[in-house]
Order: C-alpha cells, then structure tokens, then sequence
C-alpha cells in the first residue's frame, strides 16, 4: 500500500469515527436572565412558562438571550436557523415532515415564526429573539405557546425530517392580564410605619409596588386637607396623583418595591420618606404577578408619622421622670467613645492575658 | 527396622491424620491458598505487643458555650412592655484553671460574654400598638472566679461537676422604639452562681480518649447553671439590669 493511500485510510477511519459523535452531539440551549427573572435554575424549557411575558415585554421586544451548545455546524453545509412554533399544545412534532406549513400553507399545526437567524456558522451561538418575533402576528393572547429551534436546510422547509440533534423545543407563556389592585390599609408609626394590605387576586404574584404622594396630607380618621376622605376604599384626594384603580403615575416611583410571592406589607420608614413629625402622606400600592404585569393602584390610604412610645418612654414615666431627666440621669456612665474603647480594649486585654498565663504553664510542664 | 518402619508409618499416619482433622477443624488456617494474615502471618497479639498506655494532655482552660432565659428586675415598664420576653441569652465562657486543689478540683479565672434581646409592640399616643416596635438588647460581660469541684469525676468516677462562681458583670445595653436608639449605657453589679455539670466521658471512654488524643480536649460536658447579678444596683444612675435568678444550659469542653 502507498503512504499516501494509508494516509487515506487513517484520514477515513478518523471521519468515520468522528461523524457519529457529531451526529450524535445534542443540540442544548440555556438563556440567560430575561428582564429581572434570573437565571433559569432548572428546566429551561418552562423558564417562560414559570415566568410568563407580560403585554409591556412583548410590546417593548427586549430580546431574549438563548445559548446555543452544540449547534450542528459542519463546515461546507449551509444550515440555517429557523424558528416554529407548534400551537399552543406541546405534542406537535414539528420536526416531523408534513407537520409545518408556510403562512397560508394549509392545515399543519406548526406556523414558521417572524424571526430569521440566518446561517449557523459554528458549534456555538447566541441568538436574540424578540418576544414580538416569536409568532407571526406579533404579541398573542394570553397563552402557552410551543416553539421549535430548528438547525435545517432551508428555512421554509416543511419537507425534511429533522434529526433531534437538530432542534430544541421551548415554551412560552404570554399573559397580557393584569392582578386585580390590593386594598390597603392606614397605617401609623414613626421611623416603622407597617403598611399591610389584602390581595385580591388568586394569580401567582412576584411582588409589589408602594407609592407615597408627600403633596397631600390626610389623617387616618378620613379628612384629607383637600376636602376630601382617604382611607380604606376611597378614591383619593382633590390634587393626588394617586387616584384609586388608575394605572401608577409616571411621575412617581415606587418607595418601597418587596419582592415575593406572599407579600401582604411593607415597612416604611416616615423619616426617609420625608414627613415632619407629626406629619402624613398619601399611599397607594400596586402588585405585580410574575409575567412582571402591574396592576392599578389600591385605593389610596394614608400613613401618619406620629410620635410612638416604647420602653425607654415607659421606664422614665413609671420612675416620674421627663424624657430630658431621664437621658440626663442615666447619661452618667453611657457608652461615650471612651468607654466603649475601655470595654473593647478591656476585654482584649483580659484574652491576652490569659493567653500569657496559659503559655507559662504549659511552658513550666514541658520543663 | 520393622519397629523403625512401623513407627515410620504410624507418623505419617498421625500426621496426615492431625492435618486432616485441622483442616476440617479450621479449615481457614490451614488452606495453604489463603492470603497471608495481616502482620506477615504473626500472630495478631504478638509477644511483644502491648496497649500504650493513656496519658492525659495538659487540662488549663474550660470552655463553655451556653443558651438560656434572661429576665431583668425593671420593674412593671418592663413587663407591661415586653410581657413574658426571656430572651433568649446566649453567651460564651473561657476560663483559665489558675491551680488545682489537691483531691478537690481547679479554682478559675475567666470571662463571659453573651447578648439578649427583648422586644415588644410599640405604643401611639392615641393607644394605637400598630406603630412598631419597641426592643432593648443587653451584652453582659462578666469577669468571674470559680471553683471547679471535680474531685468526684477524677477520683471516684462520679460524673458530677460542681462549681460555684463569683464575679463582676457589667452589661452594655441599648434601647430604642421603631427603629430610633433612645438610650444606651453601661450597668455594672455582681453576679453570682451555681453549676452542675454531668461529664460526659463514660457514655464513650475510647471515644473521650481520642478526643484528648487528637484535639487536646480532656473532658466534655453538659451543664446548668442558675445565676444572679446585681447590675445597676450600686447607684441610681444606671439602669436596674440585674436579675435575681435567670439560667443558662449548655456544653463544656475542657482543654
């Protein structure tokens, strides 16, 4: 045999041996974290179903991120990326030939979607799809929709067979329905002001919004300045920007965003919210489900910062003295900087020498 | 020679006889392809094998790291406030074996530091709790003499450890209502006490050696303690931090 008819034979036998590891590599997809919802920990495949796309994402189309692993790239083929979703039923078999149509293509359940990705042109790649590019007609209903991430020949290619190491399948939920708004209740305190709150949704929820409008003052027994009440169920006040089942005002963020599936209320703290003491403002909330859609506001409350008592207050009243006798009484032997740095320095001291002692010691038994 | 050769005959007979009657008797020894015995086929008690015998590390310090309830003597501000609050206190202890009375046990030398904390509802003016809360936080600190009376353990093997302790406590405390620090200081007073300790080294005595072998501690144990101090109670401008009796639990290691 010839060398270079052996250089031949090792040449084939390494391509045989290297084409079914290639055919047998499986495609594999991951996202990275979409608009706050964090990287998916598991099951990639129902990331967006688990954290649907609201309306506002789909119709702001910030792309979603996908990584792609294995991509079935072999240099001198020219495969394209092409994107099908299969109706809102997993179970479609896209990949399948006769189970695609073109727009207009007959009755096959998987439609080919807005988005183009062009040609694969390495084993890994990123791809940004547009929520609004995931189905032909832009932003759906609410519903659950099936999508096929296809590594083929041609891009309308309703024919061929495609390996399962050519495509990954993915769902999406789009929910366009907003949480119905919580109620809130009036709340009073001073650097704690506890606002709690009913929900009135049975959707999964992610968090909530707290807007406080500092404009008005109002008083937790109904009068607002403007004329009109607040409270529990109004509507609002005269010269609010919170206006009871409104969507929130641009003009104000949120002063406190809790984030969890549970939450019934927030601590607010009167003195970063800029109340005088005593002194009060209008609040009203709204919660998020987790497609990240924002419900009206509640109605619109109101939270007064009032002077609280606590136990200092109590143990100088029991002892008949004034908050200022108090201070000046018990101030004697406080925690000035000097002390604490006696204490600390105290303490240290004392571990050193028994560290001393115990050196000595040990130091007098080995002897 | 028919003599010789009887005698011959008879000890192969009674050898081969003795090798069968072994070999069925203890057929694991005798099996001539069975792997060699750990020790290269001497015996595992060999003659000049022995137990080392055990010495204990040097014993200086005794740790303890303790949970319990912690109540102050503040009178009804206190308890209108904070209810039935005990805490919980939780604290550390070192202390240093200064010398050992013979057949008696260690006088010690050491220090504790803990922290507690109470916390209850905030009040408004118009009588309104939904405004907060109100807490008080303590960290007592106390440099104490006690004596260690484990006579009983280390002579008699009796597992019970008593020791009576006697210090200074000096507790740092702050005070505050939602979420403002309304006062902080030091109170200063004695405290005093009283410890069983049951040792632990007789549920495992291998088990306790090897601990003292490999991590120099000599003894653990669990204890009570019932204590008092008198904080703030030597003048009117501190705080009343005292209590007449609280407890602590917790385990020992001697080291």
């Amino acid at each position: 045999m010839h060398l270079h008819h052996r250089i031949f034979a090792v040449a084939l036998a390494l391509l045989a041996w290297s084409l079914p590891a290639m055919a047998s590599a499986q495609m594999t997809v991951t996202f990275t974290d979409y608009n706050g919802r964090g990287t998916p920990a598991s099951g990639v495949t129902t990331y967006f179903t688990d954290w649907p796309i609201s309306q506002a994402e789909c119709t702001t189309n910030a792309a979603i991120n996908f990584q792609v692993s294995n991509a079935p790239f072999v240099t001198g083929t020219n495969l394209v990326w092409a994107l099908w979703q299969g109706g809102s039923t997993t179970g479609a078999d896209c990949q399948l030939p006769g189970s695609r149509r073109v727009p207009g293509g007959g009755t096959p359940a998987c439609t080919l979607s807005a988005w183009d990705g062009g040609t694969i042109t390495s084993t890994t790649s990123t791809l940004m799809i547009p929520p609004g590019s995931l189905l032909p007609d832009g932003c759906p209903e609410n519903g659950t929709y099936t999508f096929y991430l296809m590594a083929v020949g041609a891009r309308d290619d309703t024919a061929a067979t495609v390996a399962a190491s050519h495509y990954f399948t993915f769902q999406v939920r789009f929910d366009r329905t907003a949480p119905a708004a919580p109620t809130v209740s009036n709340a009073a305190g001073d650097r704690q002001i506890q606002l709690n709150w009913a929900n009135a949704t049975s959707d999964t929820l992610a968090g909530a919004n707290v807007y406080v409008d500092t404009s008005v003052r109002c008083t937790r027994s109904g009068t607002g300045d403007a004329g009109s009440s607040t409270g529990d169920g109004d509507a609002g006040v005269a010269g609010s920007r919170l206006v009871a089942g409104q969507p929130a005002p641009s003009t104000l963020r949120p002063v406190a965003s809790p984030r969890g599936t549970s939450l019934a209320s927030a601590m607010l703290d009167g003195e970063a919210l800029g109340l005088s003491l005593p002194g009060s403002a209008l609040v009203a909330v709204t919660v998020l489900d987790t497609a990240r859609n924002e419900s009206v506001l509640s109605n619109v409350a109101c939270i007064e910062r009032v002077s609280v008592s606590g136990f200092w207050n109590a143990y100088c009243a029991e002892n008949m003295l004034s908050a200022e006798e108090c201070n000046a009484r018990y101030s004697g032997c406080t925690a000035s900087p000097g002390n604490r740095r006696f204490g600390v320095w105290g303490l240290v001291g004392v571990a050193a020498l028994l560290t001393v002692v115990g050196r000595r010691k040990r130091a007098r038994g080995a002897r | 020679m028919s003599c010789s050769l009887f005698a011959v005959k008879s000890l192969r007979v009674w050898l081969g006889a003795s090798a069968l009657a072994v070999g069925v008797a203890a057929p694991g020894v005798a099996l001539a392809d069975d792997p060699e015995p750990i020790g290269g086929g001497r015996s595992p008690i060999g003659e000049w094998s022995s137990e080392p015998e055990f010495v204990e590390s040097p014993e200086s310090f005794t740790l303890e790291l303790r949970a319990g309830a912690y109540r102050p003597d503040l009178g009804g501000a206190f308890t209108s406030t904070f209810g039935g609050d005990l805490g919980p206190l939780i604290a550390v202890e070192l202390d240093y074996h200064l010398f050992r009375v013979p057949y008696v046990g260690p006088v010690l030398l050491g220090v504790r530091v803990g922290w507690v904390e109470w916390t209850g509802r905030a009040r408004a003016e118009d009588g309104n709790t939904n405004v907060g809360e109100t807490g008080m936080s303590l960290v007592p600190i106390t440099a104490l003499m006690g004596w260690r009376i484990d006579g009983l353990a280390r002579h008699l093997h009796f597992p019970l450890i008593f020791t009576p302790k006697f210090g200074l406590d000096m507790g740092y405390y702050q005070t505050g209502t939602s979420g403002v620090t309304q006062q902080d200081g030091w109170s200063i007073g004695l405290m005093y006490g009283g410890q069983i300790a049951l040792e632990l080294d007789f549920l495992d005595v291998r088990a306790a050696r090897r601990l003292d072998e490999e991590w120099g501690i000599n003894h653990t144990e669990v204890f009570f303690e019932l204590f008092g101090s008198t904080m703030g109670s030597f003048t009117d401008r501190q705080i009343p931090l005292g209590a007449g009796l609280a407890w602590t639990a917790g385990l020992g290691f001697n080291f």
